[in-house]
């Protein structure tokens, strides 16, 4: 079985990764099942600032509220916004990058300073700056962290067309009369869906810390919806007294980032071998 | 170098300057209630609006405020900050070193801390120690700096306080009580004192992406044949490293400079809120607060245009460097 001795690449990253993950994904889904009311106030005299015990796993916050329960409610936000921007982004990504990459000209031009102009801003700056002027709601947060991360996908699918568009197969495809769409879609669009499928992986990553970074600053979904950045935010008027209450979220948030990373390198060794490590 | 390849980068300012402009117009001109409101502080009486959207020539048809919107900014002005009553351009003026004295020495920090991490494990790439660099910088790659910075605070302020530690360090503003009584030497300390826990979350997050680039274009360097090939002329192997490996492997950390910038100016938005530094990212926050929306738009421009200076710094260094990409420039 000689096989079965060579490491598969990417093997420990995609299980560790798949791991942590999945963990997290099936306490958000059981939140309701493993932890009370996130947002029911205890008796303020006698509930609040309680230390991690077996009544409340990770203490109690300042309004009595169970910290643990509120860590699980507020991974369900996490995990919505992050995979929910990171598939559109992927979306107009591929889109993007695809049209691009096919029509090239003036097209791809203009469409690639498109893509500098987005780049070029810090992404937490432009993104603050579009909820400074409209109202922070959950859709909001998918779209504005969706439409500010499409551009390195579209930069990779563009490279990817680029670089199979005079191959045989599809001077072939389009020899044969196949409508030019459906040469796209069908046969260069699955070449590209590798490189697409890291940045997607490692681009949940990077969301998940931007929504829970806008709730840190108070600009992300509104009180008193449980959400890991504003629960770091709250923790941190109470370090001397309360330590977990800032210590928990952070935690969770590195767990939660670390997976996504780890199932993006995973990825990458698995689909791209040349790469050392 | 060809001088037409230079020309088109020092063109992407221009170009990346207006793309920017009219992003901001655009967002503006989309949210949700009337432009010349939100350009003002809530509450104002009917005839000021009416008179700032005339004095704003917001009354105008759409083509021509935005062919006025982008002349003000090519003049650089910024327009009237609401929260400050002064200019938004001055405010910045006087915001911007402070993020400057934070940015820059986290930047060089990460490339100096980076670059040894990476280099290191590229070389010895596949064994123990590399596999555990390879946690450690995986671990902090994925902390988010807000936190980071809550947790040091925790640890260097609160508890170092409680467990007698010989050393608390301050963890708000740019410096400490007292400072215009100091000595030459003790304001140099007391500033350095204060920068330290607002660097080292803003180093430490950035350290990661560097050491991780590295490691891989450090591998792939030292396997090609003409680093065989100096190895069997027997160099000593500081010099095949430094002579030849790091001398290709070091050419992406160019290009990765021009993606860290924009992020070390978002981290900068954490950081300085956290630590209560004067910058423009804790101005910003503070101005979301106060529904400042010019600062908001002013901030929003120059640090984008300050990351854009960077990038189009960082290809003309690279062009410099990589004589393959001057060949066909």
């Amino acid at each position: 079985m000689a096989e079965s001795t060579v490491r598969t690449p990417g093997r420990s990253e995609l299980l560790a990764g798949g791991a942590l993950v999945g963990a997290i994904t099936l306490l958000a889904l059981l939140a309701p099942v493993l932890a009370g009311d996130p947002t029911a106030q205890g008796d303020l005299r006698l509930d609040r600032f309680l230390a991690p015990s077996a009544d409340h796993l990770l203490g109690t916050d300042r309004f009595g509220r169970d910290v643990w329960a509120r860590l699980l409610h507020g991974a369900r936000i996490s995990l919505a916004v992050g995979v929910g921007a990171a598939a559109l982004a992927a979306t107009i990504g591929t889109a993007v990058g695809a049209v691009a990459g096919w029509r090239g000209g003036w097209v791809d031009a203009l469409l690639m300073r498109m893509v500098d102009v987005v780049l070029a801003f810090p992404r937490i700056v432009l993104v603050v700056v579009v909820v400074a002027l409209y109202e922070p709601s959950l859709p909001l947060l998918v779209l504005v962290l969706g439409a500010t991360q499409w551009p390195t996908t579209a930069r990779l699918v563009r490279s990817e067309i680029l670089s199979l568009r005079e191959r045989e197969f599809i001077v072939a495809a389009r020899a044969l009369g196949i409508p030019e769409g459906r040469v796209v879609v069908r046969h260069l669009l699955p070449n590209a869906i590798p490189p697409v499928l890291v940045a997607t992986a490692l681009g949940v990553g990077y969301a998940v810390l931007l929504e829970a970074g806008l709730s840190f600053l108070g600009l992300g979904v509104p009180a008193p919806t449980p959400s890991w950045g504003g629960m770091i935010a709250d923790g941190r008027a109470y370090l001397l007294d309360a330590w977990w209450l800032a210590t928990a979220p952070g935690i969770a948030l590195v767990l939660l980032v670390l997976g996504f990373n780890l199932l993006g390198d995973g990825l990458r060794a698995r689909l791209d071998p040349r790469r050392v490590g | 170098m060809s001088g037409r390849g230079i020309a088109l980068l020092l063109l992407r300012l221009p170009v990346t300057v207006f793309g920017v402009g009219t992003l901001l117009f655009l967002l503006l001109q989309l949210a949700p209630g009337d432009p010349a409101r939100l350009l003002l502080a809530p509450g104002i009486s009917e005839e000021v609006v009416a008179q700032v959207r005339a004095n704003y020539g917001l009354d105008r048809p759409i083509a021509e405020q935005y062919l006025r919107w982008i002349g003000a900014l090519a003049r650089g002005d910024l327009g009237w900050s609401i929260s400050a009553g002064r200019p938004v351009a001055s405010v910045i003026a006087e915001l911007l070193p402070s993020t400057l004295l934070l940015v820059a020495p986290s930047l060089l920090l990460a490339f100096l801390v980076g670059t040894a991490i990476g280099t290191w494990q590229g070389i010895r790439a596949g064994r123990a120690d590399d596999g555990i660099l390879n946690g450690v910088t995986l671990f902090f790659h994925a902390i988010p700096s807000y936190w980071l910075a809550v947790m040091l605070v925790l640890l260097f302020a609160v508890q170092a306080d409680r467990w007698g530690w010989p050393i608390v360090l301050p963890v708000s503003g740019t410096r400490g009580v007292g400072y215009e009584d100091l000595g030459f030497l003790q304001q140099f300390a007391d500033r350095v004192r204060h920068l330290l826990l607002p660097v080292a979350t803003l180093t430490l997050v950035m350290v990661g992406a560097i050491s991780r680039q590295l490691r891989t274009s450090v591998a792939e360097a030292a396997a090609a044949d003409y680093v065989r090939a100096a190895r069997a002329r027997g160099l000593s192997e500081a010099r095949v490293v430094l002579r030849h490996v790091l001398r290709t492997a070091l050419l992406p950390l160019i290009t990765l400079a021009g993606i860290l910038l924009p992020l070390a100016v978002g981290g900068a938005v954490f950081v300085e809120t956290v630590f209560a530094w004067p910058g423009m990212g804790r101005a910003l926050v503070t101005a979301v607060g106060a529904r400042d929306a010019p600062l908001v738009l002013g901030i929003g421009f120059v640090t984008t245009v300050v990351v854009v200076i960077g990038n189009v710094a960082a290809d003309l260094a690279l062009r410099w460097a990589d004589p393959r990409i001057r060949a066909d420039g």
